[in-house]
């Protein structure tokens, strides 16, 4: 017992410091507004390839330095059709490893670095959009049955608390079973067609003629959050953005 | 997952009822033909899982390994006979029936923060989730965790097989007698080896005395690494044997044999299995100090069994349970080529960081690395922080443009972390800048050491210990120095160097020691 005691009284006067918040290597403590990629470990910080200089400024995707038109992905679709997206990170290294673990493994606790990365960026670009509701890509019953969880729900809920927004589950997804990402680009196109529909009948409530940010984990093709963002314009939303993790 | 089901009835019935099994029971009750099928599906698959601690999911992994699934519905109702027969104990994979101090990973024995309660949408209630061991596979409440016992005859029929290892030294011999004559007595020991020992060949020589007893053994290393390297050694000394390898990623992982080599966590995997554990490394991470893997070893021994400790650089609290003879504790202070091992040499050298840092010359350091060049030599340069790496191959570059050609840096989360190790190992570069990764497990014949920063709160005692063990190795090659350059004396440097030099004295009372390069 004594122990216990001195144990429990040492540690709180000499604490560990704290760790990194994507592996268990101790970083140097953050000053308590330091944002994510000040929190976590050099070795993770060089892994990843952070999008910052020239972006796509549709889709957000990283350009080489001196480009300042759209990518060539966004200049095929029609302007309706855009959907302005930002993302902290490139989909490589790292960042893929994260969202598999996160996604696929199952670990949580992750939602908290990564949603707290995302609200950064949210407010960076976002930030006189006057974005009133979040949102977040469905996942089908079954699938989220099986995973236990819809990782872009874990993160939308992460961005809300961190922003103070509501989020509001305001999707359904009815077709799509099979994973998105075991699909080439043109099945990807095809299988999402009318995939997702507004859930509820209050929601129309919340959609109209409000600004609605999408929230996803990765960004491929776009397809899914330009499916998600149909319904969400024909019910009356001002203007759709949307977030995601990793481009 | 598994509710409306025989076994998801069972499971709910274990969780909170006092008649546990109630409700399965009262469902309707199989008949006669039924009854004999699943009796003989739950025989024929016993065998299988026996001795194993398996999630659901594992369960199906590992039938249909071996093609013996018999779909979901069938399979359930034979889990239900094994858990109704005694032969199986289903339980929640994460006990979390009280207050959070209480919770418990049954699967890893994990207590503490890193069980989370989360909403889960399999269950739809708010269950906690061990993420202590997810890369084992997850595990929840709303999962049941299946233990199934071990069979009855627990040793297996074979004949006796010769183990084919290097010849035993006199000192390796008589610390062999040593902890056998301990082992029959207790239930471990501590073997405390110098780095270069041989520890290897001493085990090796133990663990076919158990084999050829029809005994199981169970070698349990911290780091994959070890694993890889040393299955083909022990494939190669104990052939005719299954030997299996058990790490994240192998392709054996739900096997098992007659001699397991696995990471502390695929031993997490056994239950009561084994009537010998060798457990190498015992003060590394992550084996020293978490209790959780600790238990996971006990789980997976047959409760006779026997367990050794190895390790070069015991704690300094073991060597008092040793001192109290309460842990039984066999020393041996030579190396198996009979020489000493290098002292190390304190350089001081004032503002060491600064200096690499502005890149300004640095004088033991290049005096360092120029004998390393005149004796032919190699040198492993540690460095106790990753970004450390970069530093000082940039102050080679700038100020011993030479050695730099020859040098590469490498560290843990580096991609090409194995390549570069394989091409230092072939001799394609002199200087190897590296963290504390390659700490332990590595020979290379003729190295030399220099620790820079051996100030650093990472390098303790044992860290120091085991570096300055890397050179000197081979027999042939005994001119390797270890240098610590250090702004300051410390208690773990003393300690070394003491204890390194405590070691060398042991080994001369008991006149083990050939007169080597180091005695001058």
């Amino acid at each position: 017992m004594g122990r216990i005691i001195f144990e429990g009284v040492w540690s709180s006067l000499f604490s560990q410091p704290p760790t990194c918040e994507f592996c268990t290597a101790f970083v140097r403590r953050p000053s308590p507004f330091a944002p994510v990629r000040e929190r976590i470990c050099s070795t993770c910080l060089a892994g990843v390839e952070l999008i910052s200089g020239p972006f796509c400024p549709v889709c957000g995707r990283k350009q080489e330095a001196g480009a300042d038109h759209l990518c060539p992905d966004c200049l095929c679709l029609a302007e309706e059709e855009r959907i302005v997206n930002r993302s902290p990170v490139v989909y490589s290294g790292k960042a893929k490893e994260w969202v598999s673990l996160f996604k696929y493994r199952g670990k949580e606790s992750l939602a908290t670095p990564m949603g707290r990365w995302m609200a950064e960026v949210v407010q960076t670009h976002f930030a006189h959009t006057g974005i009133s509701v979040i949102t977040f890509v469905p996942l089908h019953k079954e699938k989220k049955a099986e995973r236990g969880f819809n990782q872009s729900e874990l993160l939308a809920r992460v961005i809300g608390a961190r922003l103070g927004l509501p989020v509001l589950p305001l999707l359904g997804r009815e077709k799509d079973l099979a994973s998105q990402s075991r699909r080439n680009r043109q099945e990807r196109l095809l299988a999402l067609k009318g995939a997702f529909q507004i859930e509820g009948e209050g929601c129309e409530k919340c959609i109209r003629d409000r600004t609605v940010l999408i929230v996803d984990d990765v960004y491929t093709t776009g397809t899914t959050l330009r499916e998600c963002a149909k319904p969400l314009l024909v019910s009356g939303a001002s203007r759709v953005y949307s977030v995601t993790f990793a481009r | 997952m598994i509710e409306s089901s025989s076994i998801g009835q069972a499971f709910a019935g274990n969780r909170g009822r006092k008649n546990a099994f109630g409700p399965a029971l009262r469902e309707a009750p199989m008949m006669g033909e039924e009854m004999t099928a699943v009796r003989e599906l739950a025989a024929e698959i016993h065998p299988l899982l026996a001795g194993r601690v398996l999630l659901w999911e594992e369960v199906e992994r590992l039938l249909r390994k071996y093609e013996k699934w018999p779909g979901s519905f069938l399979m359930r109702r034979a889990l239900q006979w094994l858990s109704l027969s005694g032969m199986a104990d289903i339980r929640p994979a994460v006990r979390s029936a009280g207050p959070p101090v209480t919770w418990k990973c049954e699967r890893c024995g994990y207590r503490g923060p890193l069980l989370r309660q989360t909403p889960c949408a399999i269950c739809g209630e708010r269950c906690v989730v061990c993420e202590h061991c997810l890369l084992l596979g997850r595990a929840r409440t709303c999962f049941p965790l299946f233990i199934f016992s071990p069979p009855d005859n627990r040793t297996f029929a074979g004949s006796e097989i010769a183990c084919r290892t290097a010849p035993l030294t006199e000192a390796q011999a008589k610390t062999v007698e040593r902890i056998r004559a301990n082992l029959s007595q207790h239930r471990q020991v501590l073997v405390w080896a110098a780095t270069g020992s041989g520890k290897t060949e001493m085990m090796m020589t133990i663990v076919a005395d158990w084999l050829n007893r029809g005994k199981k053994v169970l070698w349990v290393t911290p780091r994959k690494d070890v694993v890889l390297e040393l299955k083909p050694r022990l494939e190669k000394g104990f052939a005719g044997r299954r030997v299996i390898a058990l790490y994240g990623g192998s392709a054996q992982t739900l096997e098992t044999g007659e001699l397991v080599i696995a990471t502390a966590h695929q031993a997490l995997r056994f239950y009561r299995s084994f009537e010998l554990a060798v457990v190498d490394e015992v003060d590394a991470f992550p084996l020293y100090g978490n209790r959780a893997l600790e238990e996971g070893i006990g789980r997976a021994l047959s409760p006779g069994a026997k367990k050794i400790l190895l390790t070069a650089t015991p704690p300094p609290e073991w060597k008092a349970l040793g001192r109290r003879e309460i842990l039984p504790t066999v020393l041996l202070p030579v190396r198996y080529h009979g020489y000493p091992m290098p002292e190390p040499a304190l350089k001081r050298e004032w503002r060491l960081w600064q200096k690499i840092s502005k890149r300004k010359p640095i004088r033991p350091l290049s005096a360092f690395l120029r004998q390393v060049v005149e004796r032919k030599g190699q040198a492993f340069l540690f460095v106790p922080r990753v970004e450390d790496v970069s530093r000082v191959l940039r102050w080679m570059k700038c100020c011993e443009p030479d050695f730099y050609r020859e040098a590469r840096g490498v560290f843990a989360g580096d991609l090409q972390r194995e390549q570069t190790v394989r091409h230092f190992r072939e001799g394609k570069w002199r200087f190897l800048v590296t963290t504390t990764i390659l700490e332990r497990g590595v020979t290379v014949p003729a190295i030399h050491v220099a620790v820079i920063g051996a100030d650093h709160p990472v390098f303790t005692a044992a860290a120091l210990v085991q570096m300055a063990g890397r050179a000197g190795r081979s027999s042939s090659y005994q001119e390797g120095e270890v240098w610590f350059l250090t702004d300051e004396k410390t208690d773990a440097q003393l300690r070394a160097k003491r204890e390194i030099k405590w070691l060398n004295d042991c080994a001369k009372k008991e006149g083990f020691l050939k007169d080597g390069a180091y005695n001058l």
